[in-house]
This record gives structure tokens, C-alpha cells and sequence, in this order.
């Protein structure tokens, strides 16, 4: 008996250590980067645009508003495969943390998730990418249309941010309002959600074995790259929003610090990746350069702000349970999809910059330490304001 | 609770996330006498840490974090 309660408390002090507190954000941020270039080593980098769009023209195919011959279904798309495993990983993961409920927020909020969300698609589609795919993976592919998202997310995020001021010492009504919680775990012991969780978990381990089984074994891996991105994130909270964002708001600096190293080892990765011509030098360099990039950036930097998370976060919180991200997510999808199909109608795509190869321009060597120095830089720009407060707004 | 801790102010911010919850603490503080209690409801987990970072780097003391039914219960203090 008493080794039995022994053996419990054990059991217990373990499961909260791993689900009772987040993790570090740091640590999470560079296991997130180093699976990126594992994933861009196995066959492409992340980004979670593409999986939406797919979502997106999948939904337009069924209703028949567009015919797309060509589509691939989203349970087969390598993108679409990544957001689903990113869902499931981050419900698995609130789910065994006790975070999990159905969080309807106020009107005002929701319409915001879909101002947010339609942001996003569009501009993704002028970038060639989400934050994670337009910016992340294609400054670490070392291509110049990240870096002028970069600079179009900081303008966005900095938008996005006065707004939200704005709205709330004028508008404060706007965010006021019923709101509505479901589902969510109870206040003492460990409740039913870490039973569900462990049942998901189960499941999300069994579904690539499925894939596997059906002759879908790179699906199957992609699958599992998307649990993991699900479940660290959850888990750290770490966010490329809040990377760009916190510096002008409260100054606090840790996601950017996180984002910055995470991006030294993604470029990194990849660079050893492309130089030793394992992948071609070419992959995910975009002709977004400079407009597309820097347009793209400001008009998505502004809609992860207002709607709550970019968009492998608008994904992930959704695994969570917030309904203002669920409906981000289905206007992000809807959004990329339209876009898209205007802008390959109209011949725009090819207009909107130039595909250009940093190392192409300047070298290999500057490019690296430029590139490098760059994220070093932002690192030092965040440290530097926290100490400050030069740029806080509030 | 104590007339020392009574709360003068709540914040309803159920349903809503990051970073309106912060947004909206760090504006109404500022109307706020200092030694004033700040009371902030909240539904999104990101809410915890939000608010413990915050307050650390307003320099306002974060009395009490407890959690009921899924909802988050903040008592900050206005510091001078």
C-alpha cells in the first residue's frame, strides 16, 4: 500500500515536472530550429502558409467555387501533414498540461482572429511564406526575400501593436463583451484531460504507422515533425510574434533572444546543408525580393498581432482550444487560396521582386557572417531595449 | 481578504489573448493610485506568464496567481 502511494507520488512529481510548468523558451526554440533542418534535410523546410493554402483550395474544390484538377489532398500534402501533426501534438500536449478548453472570446475578438487571419493569407502569398517559411526558413535558406520580411514583419508587428493601444484607451468596448468557456480542466487533482491527452498522445504515435502502412511513409514522417513542432510549442509558449512584438511593447526581450539563436542554428543547418550541395542552392529562395518580401511582412506582421498568433501559432493555440484562433485559421486558409489564385490569374506573382541567392551577391563567407550578424544584432537590439525601455509603448 | 488587500479595480479579460490582457492591466494601473490592488480575470494559459513578466518589469508586485475552473485570477499592486 504504502509503496503503491510511493510509486504514485513518483509518477506524479515526474508528470508535472514535464507537464506542470512550461518549458524554457530558449532550449525549445533551438530544438524547434534544429528539427528544421532536419526537416529541410529529409525533404523541405517548415512553413505552415502552403499547408493552409491547401486547406484553403481543398475547400473552394468541394464547394465547386474552384476547380483544382491538380490539387493534392491535405491528407497527403507534406504542408498540410505538417499543420495537422502541429494541431494534434499541441491538443495532446494541453491536453496532458491541464490547458486545454473551448475558449470563445468576445465579438470584438473574433472579428479581430478574422481581420487577423485574412492578413496573414494575403500576406503570405506576397511574401512566399508565413513568418515561419517566408522569414525563418528562407533567411536560414539565406535568401534575401526573408530578410525583407523581416523587416516588413518588425513594421507590421509595430502597426498591429499601436492599434491594439489604440483600441484599447479608446475603443475599450470593442474587447468587452460575453465570453465563454468549455471543457476546461477541473481546479483540483489531475482530472480526466491527462487521460484524453494520453489517449491522443496513443493515437498520434499509431497514425504514422497507419501512413507507413498505407505506402505513405514520408507522410508518416512529416506527421511526426508536426507532433514535435505542436508539442514544444505548447509546451515553451514560444513565439515568433511575440519575438517581434514584445520589443515595442513591454521591452521583455527572452522570445526574441530565443528567435534569434534558434535562427543562427537554422541558417547554420542549412548552409552546411546547401554548401556541401546535400540540398541545391536554390531551395526556398523566393522572388519575393524586395516588395513581395517587405509588403507581405507588414501586412502579415499586422494580422498576427490582431489576431493572437502568426501562422504555425494561430495552429497550434487552436489545438488549444481558442475559438478566435480557429476562425484565424480558417480565414488564413481561405485567404492564401483567393490571393493565390488572383495573383497566378492576373500574372502578378512573378512581378512582385526578384529570386535572390544571398552567397550570390556577396559570397559565401560575407553572407554567412552578414546573415549571422544580423541575428546577433536583433539579439543584442532586444537585450539592449530591455535594459532601457527606449521603445516600449506601454 | 484585508482592507490592506482590497481590490480596487477588476479586470474581466476571459476569453481574451495575448497580449490584450497586458495591454489592458498596464492602461488601467496607470489610472490607479499606488498601493491600489488590481484585480485581472483570464482564460488563456499564456496569461500566467504574461502578467508575472509584466509586473517584474513594471516594478508592481504580483500578490496572488490562483486558478479556478479554468480561470486565471491576478492581484497586482500599484507601485510607486
Amino acid at each position: 500500500m504504502d509503496e503503491a502511494r510511493t510509486k504514485d507520488g513518483w509518477f506524479k512529481q515526474e508528470f508535472e515536472e514535464i507537464f506542470g510548468r512550461p518549458w524554457s523558451v530558449v532550449p525549445a526554440a533551438i530544438t524547434v530550429a534544429a528539427l528544421n533542418v532536419f526537416l529541410f534535410a529529409f525533404d523541405r523546410p517548415w512553413t505552415a502558409s502552403d499547408g493552409l493554402r491547401n486547406w484553403g483550395d481543398g475547400l473552394f474544390h468541394l464547394l465547386g467555387i474552384a476547380r483544382r484538377p491538380d490539387i493534392i489532398s491535405p491528407l497527403l500534402y507534406s504542408g498540410s501533414i505538417l499543420n495537422l501533426g502541429l494541431l494534434l501534438g499541441a491538443l495532446t500536449a494541453a491536453l496532458l498540461s491541464r490547458e486545454f478548453a473551448i475558449r470563445v472570446a468576445p465579438s470584438g475578438e473574433l472579428i479581430k482572429g478574422g481581420i487577423g487571419g485574412l492578413l496573414m493569407g494575403s500576406g503570405s502569398v506576397l511574401a512566399f511564406g508565413c513568418n515561419i517559411g517566408g522569414f525563418f526558413s528562407a533567411v536560414s535558406a539565406l535568401s534575401m526575400s526573408g530578410l525583407a520580411m523581416m523587416l516588413g514583419l518588425a513594421v507590421g508587428a509595430y502597426l498591429g501593436l499601436r492599434y491594439l493601444i489604440w483600441e484599447i484607451n479608446r475603443r475599450p468596448s470593442f474587447t468587452a463583451g460575453p465570453s465563454y468557456s468549455f471543457c476546461h480542466a477541473r481546479s483540483t487533482g489531475l482530472g480526466c484531460q491527462p487521460l484524453f491527452g494520453a489517449v491522443f498522445l496513443v493515437a498520434v504515435v499509431c497514425l504514422p504507422f497507419l501512413y507507413n502502412s498505407l505506402g505513405y511513409t514520408q507522410q508518416a514522417a512529416f506527421l511526426l515533425f508536426g507532433v514535435a513542432f505542436g508539442i514544444l510549442l505548447q509546451r515553451s509558449r514560444f513565439c515568433l510574434v511575440r519575438a517581434f512584438r514584445e520589443p515595442f511593447m513591454t521591452g521583455e526581450s527572452e522570445h526574441t533572444r530565443a528567435a534569434a539563436i534558434a535562427l543562427v542554428v537554422s541558417i547554420v543547418g542549412f548552409s552546411i546543408l546547401k554548401f556541401t550541395d546535400l540540398k541545391d542552392v536554390k531551395d526556398w529562395v523566393f522572388p519575393g525580393f524586395w516588395f513581395g518580401g517587405l509588403v507581405g511582412g507588414i501586412l502579415f506582421g499586422v494580422g498576427m498581432v490582431l489576431g493572437g498568433g502568426c501562422g504555425a501559432g494561430s495552429i497550434w493555440r487552436a489545438g488549444e482550444g481558442h475559438v478566435k484562433l480557429w476562425i484565424a485559421v480558417v480565414l488564413f486558409a481561405i485567404s492564401a487560396s483567393l490571393t493565390r489564385l488572383i495573383f497566378v490569374q492576373g500574372g502578378l506573382l512573378q512581378k512582385v521582386g526578384v529570386p535572390i541567392f544571398f552567397p550570390d551577391v556577396v559570397g559565401w563567407g560575407s553572407a554567412l557572417t552578414l546573415v549571422v550578424a544580423l541575428s546577433a544584432g536583433w539579439y543584442l537590439f532586444a537585450v539592449w531595449n530591455e535594459r532601457t525601455g527606449r521603445l516600449n509603448l506601454i | 481578504m484585508t482592507e490592506q488587500n482590497k481590490v480596487g479595480l477588476t479586470l474581466d479579460c476571459r476569453g481574451l489573448l495575448c497580449p490584450t490582457p497586458v495591454l489592458r492591466i498596464s492602461a488601467a494601473i496607470k489610472q490607479m493610485e499606488v498601493g491600489e490592488i488590481v484585480e485581472l480575470l483570464a482564460t488563456d494559459p499564456g496569461a500566467k506568464n504574461d502578467i508575472l513578466t509584466w509586473a517584474k518589469k513594471a516594478n508592481h508586485d504580483l500578490l496572488k496567481i490562483e486558478e479556478e475552473a479554468g480561470v486565471y485570477k491576478f492581484h497586482v499592486r500599484k507601485a510607486g
